[in-house]
């Protein structure tokens, strides 16, 4: 690949203070974000998806956690070496985020317009009146009708799903080049869950914007997303252009992943699962992580973790045995 | 929000209805004849009797209760027995000392009280938490009463800066009025104070945990704007909600208050109308405190619809 990526991880390791000493969440992430591309960030609940995208936006709990290791490249700056003022600046203005609980997310006191007002007043030097202009915009854009009366409205008045809206137009009322979106759409229902998938896809075709769409729905990432990047207990597991993780996982996790999704084209009564649970935090195995779950284990995965291996054109997973992986993927 | 406030308004009329019945049924619920506890051991039965009709308890109880509302709405509650003069005017005189030391205090109360529960929330878990709570704790153990008694020894007759009570209008000097009032306001408030910063430093810890804190970080707000514009206005709406409560503490904690630093405020002279037995006074400053009370309690809730959005709808 001749173009420097938008956003790089190399080795990024980010530790929790717990009970008992340190943890390691997110253990040697490595990943490229292209400028205009989608990378779906897939994995369970626990798996380092969040702490990874806290960790590129400097908003990791003050107390309690730390970076430890590795660099944060955007448009070639390490972020982690950035003073907190910079990573002001650069938040909200080059990387928007959205989050989770979109009926939380929004300060309950304050009209939606003022929320988004405030974003661009902090960023650029604008006259209140036209950053009122540019927020009827942005809310028009994300498909929310009569701006200028809604730019009045506090959050509860308004649905999960108009709430998230909002969101997104706070995260992009700077144009930045990279939103983190951590699972958007997972705490609505599922028609608003496509029309927000649509929406982001439409801005994001719009604006050249990259995406890093963090999601455990699979669903989601096979309608959205470019490239994909499997995470388990804190590790990339695979990595691949979206076709390829759908039709040769390399990976057992990745394959284990896809069998346990629901599909109405096939004829099962039980859904898939993948036996036992993440390891524990504390105590991770010394190995692959997926070992102990693994139906392919064998005693050298149990020796250390697996370096990734290359598997096809930006396609790499982190195992011994992806041969077998692949061929368990044709299976399923 | 017009008619949340009318509604409130309203709504206040009912109690003080009843504060006024409370309040005429003290003197029907007085132990033995309240006539003969005025006049006193050596009165003769004809002297009891004029007693008994100028207080107007040789009517009918409905008469009685007729004549109180009557008099109440024309603004009249009766004469002082101990003062020689109409009620209303002693109150009249009386209250602004109170309300006014009561509106210091609380001034007093809402900058430090927040001043301190927010400092300690952001630095959560450093020396400057630890100090502040501390702080906090002695100032809710102490008592007003000793703490006006230690400022007297120490501010008055060791150091010589302040005097040791009375008081000097606002009206007629400011100055004056200030160096007068800041002890007893001091100690009234410092006791409010220890507990507004314990509820702001607890309420702010959590505030500062919510979603909306997070995505105002992620916007890109300075960390002065995340607490003072975010935070705050949330800290905000439970503060309001005791700030009620903390004004009625300073009102009626002012009878010792007032006592200790020999202040001529409507709390020295309802106590001394209670040691008096001063029935007609008593009556008067209840209804007179209950109606200040209750005014200040609808402004707060108002304040309250105003700070929370959520609140208004209803």
């Amino acid at each position: 690949m001749s173009q420097t990526p938008l956003l790089s991880l190399r080795n990024l390791r980010t530790m929790f203070t717990g009970e008992n000493g340190e943890v390691v969440a997110v253990d040697n992430v490595s990943f490229d974000v292209n400028a205009g591309e989608i990378v779906g960030v897939v994995g369970e609940s626990g798996s380092g998806k969040s702490v990874t995208a806290l960790s590129i936006m400097g908003l990791l709990p003050k107390t309690g956690a730390r970076i430890s290791g590795g660099e944060i490249l955007f448009r070639g700056r390490d972020l982690l070496k950035l003073s907190s003022r910079e990573m002001r600046g650069l938040r909200g203005r080059e990387i928007g985020m959205i989050f989770q609980e979109p009926m939380s997310s929004l300060n309950p006191v304050f009209p939606i317009g003022d929320q988004i007002v405030e974003t661009i007043i902090a960023h650029e030097r604008i006259g209140h009146r036209a950053a009122s202009a540019r927020a009827a915009d942005l809310l028009n854009r994300v498909g929310i009708s009569s701006p200028a009366r809604r730019m009045l409205d506090y959050p509860h008045q308004l649905s999960g799903g108009m709430r998230q809206r909002v969101m997104i137009a706070i995260a992009l009322a700077c144009s930045p080049k990279l939103l983190l979106a951590d699972e958007p759409t997972t705490a609505l229902d599922v028609t608003i869950q496509a029309q927000l998938l649509d929406l982001l896809r439409d801005i994001q075709d719009e604006t050249g914007m990259a995406i890093v769409l963090i999601t455990h729905n699979m669903g989601v990432i096979a309608e959205c997303a470019d490239r994909v990047v499997v995470m388990y207990a804190g590790r990339v597991a695979e990595e691949a252009p979206v076709d390829r993780i759908f039709d040769a996982p390399n990976h057992p996790y990745t394959v284990g992943l896809l069998g346990s999704t629901p599909d109405i084209t096939r004829d099962e009564r039980r859904l898939w699962t993948i036996p036992g649970s993440l390891p524990r935090i504390e105590a991770p195995p010394s190995g692959c992580r997926f070992a102990p779950r693994c139906q392919l284990a064998i005693a050298d995965c149990e020796r250390g973790q697996p370096q990734a291996v290359q598997i096809g054109a930006a396609h790499w997973a982190a195992c011994l045995r992806t041969q077998d992986a692949s061929s368990l993927g044709r299976k399923t | 929000m017009r008619a949340y406030a009318i509604k409130r308004i309203l709504q206040a009329i009912p109690i003080l209805m009843l504060v006024s019945l409370i309040s005429f049924g003290i003197m029907q619920l007085v132990p033995g004849d309240p006539a003969s506890l005025l006049a006193g051991p050596n009165a003769t039965p004809a002297e009891l009797e004029q007693v008994r009709i100028n207080l107007g308890l040789d009517k009918p109880f409905l008469t009685q209760l007729f004549i109180f509302y009557g008099n109440l709405l024309k603004g009249d509650l009766g004469h002082s027995l101990l003062l020689g003069k109409p009620v209303t005017e002693a109150v009249f005189e009386r209250s602004p000392v109170s309300i006014s030391i009561a509106l210091y205090s609380l001034v007093l109360t809402v900058i430090f009280g927040l001043a301190i529960g927010v400092l300690a929330a952001i630095r959560h878990n450093t020396w400057v938490d630890q100090i502040a709570t501390s702080f906090a704790l002695i100032g809710v153990s102490l008592p007003n009463f000793w703490l006006g008694l230690v400022m007297i020894v120490v501010f008055s007759v060791h150091l010589g800066l302040l005097p040791t009570g009375g008081y000097v209008p606002f009206t007629r000097d400011p100055m004056g009025w200030l160096v007068a009032a800041t002890m007893p306001a001091v100690s009234l408030a410092l006791m409010q104070i220890g507990l507004l910063a314990r509820l702001t430093r607890s309420t702010m810890l959590e505030v500062l945990s919510q979603d909306y804190i997070r995505t105002a970080r992620a916007k890109g707000l300075s960390e002065i704007r995340v607490i003072a514009k975010h935070a705050l206005a949330n800290v905000m709406i439970p503060v309001v909600t005791v700030l009620g409560m903390i004004l009625s503490v300073l009102m009626s904690g002012s009878v010792i208050v007032e006592t200790v630093f020999a202040i001529p405020g409507i709390g020295s002279l309802l106590g001394n109308a209670i040691l008096g037995r001063d029935y007609p006074m008593i009556q008067g400053g209840l209804l007179f405190v209950a109606a200040v009370l209750l005014t200040l309690n609808i402004v707060v809730d108002l304040l309250y619809a105003y700070l929370d959005p959520r609140v208004r709808v209803r």
